[in-house]
């Protein structure tokens, strides 16, 4: 009953909720209430089908940022300062 | 890879060249987490003062590069663990408006993600895209942009990052829902409806 009465919950519950579910899948895998209710949204729903599909691209060009080595086109160009230099190069000899 | 590849050797190189071979990477590596010029450059100090005093010794058949990098990271979430205890524990809501302007009151969309045409991963390869997704992340709210920054680009479990943070995983769920949203708005705004419209 208590399944039941979630799955009614969650039936009713909106694309907020719905797009917070799909981010958090992202993150830990979803009780099974709320895997099938967003399955059961995303039938009918092509904005929040459409948010999915956007979030993976998200999570695919992070991922790509995150390996980097500070080397490729993901890295900041941006360089150490002569100051910072100067003073990491005193702090290595000292 | 080419550069690290030529860069392999069984031991590490003088420790007077690392600034030199390794600092401006380092320094770029650390700057995309840690958002601040200042903590990037004092974290990439901290860590090749503890290179240099054997804090983490050298692994046979790893490069200089990747043992460098290696204790930085560790030097990045270090920093985000003294700093996540000065973080006002204000409730997310009143922090940014992200979820507020993106739905109705109903909890409908407001606009709607829009279509983005063409093929997203065409914008791979171009180094504009880069520059706009690193602003998008740099111009999250601080603690939206820490939770982001420790999950996706330290690639930190969801349960280590709450640890770090010293947070609930549903405070994690919920910061990285708004950082993940906000995150989707910007690159549509400042990439994709710079692209011609289908239609």
């Amino acid at each position: 009953m208590a399944t039941l009465r979630e799955m009614c919950r969650l039936l009713n519950a909106h694309c907020d909720q719905m797009s917070a579910l799909m981010s958090r899948a992202h993150d830990d895998t979803l009780p099974r209430c709320e895997r099938w209710a967003v399955r059961l949204h995303l039938l009918y729903c092509s904005a929040c089908r459409r948010y999915r599909r956007q979030l993976q691209f998200i999570t695919q060009v992070t991922r790509r940022l995150a390996a980097g080595t500070g080397e490729d086109i993901t890295a900041p160009p941006r360089e150490l300062s002569p100051d910072a230099r100067e003073r990491i190069k005193r702090s290595l000899n000292g | 890879m080419a550069l690290e590849n030529s860069e392999a050797s069984d031991r590490a190189s003088d420790p007077a060249d690392w600034v030199d071979r390794h600092g401006d990477a380092m320094f770029r590596y650390a700057l995309l987490r840690v958002r601040s010029m200042g903590t990037a450059e004092e974290l990439v100090q901290e860590a090749l003062v503890a290179a240099l005093t054997g804090q983490r010794s050298f692994r046979e058949g790893s490069t200089e590069r990747t043992w460098l990098i290696g204790i930085l990271k560790h030097k990045i979430v270090d920093h985000y663990r003294a700093s996540a205890r000065e973080l006002p524990s204000e409730g997310l809501e009143s922090a940014d408006r992200i979820l507020e302007d993106t739905f109705s009151p109903r909890g409908l969309w407001n606009a709607g993600p829009a279509r983005w045409s063409g093929d997203p991963s065409d914008a791979l390869e171009k180094e504009e895209f880069w520059d706009v997704l690193r602003d998008c992340v740099s111009g999250l709210p601080d603690h939206l942009a820490d939770a982001f920054l420790l999950r996706e680009l330290e690639q930190m479990s969801g349960e280590e990052v709450c640890k770090v943070l010293g947070i609930s995983p549903t405070n994690l769920w919920a910061r990285m829902h708004r950082a993940r949203t906000g995150l989707r708005r910007c690159l549509e705004e400042h990439w994709f409806k710079r692209e011609p419209r289908e239609g």
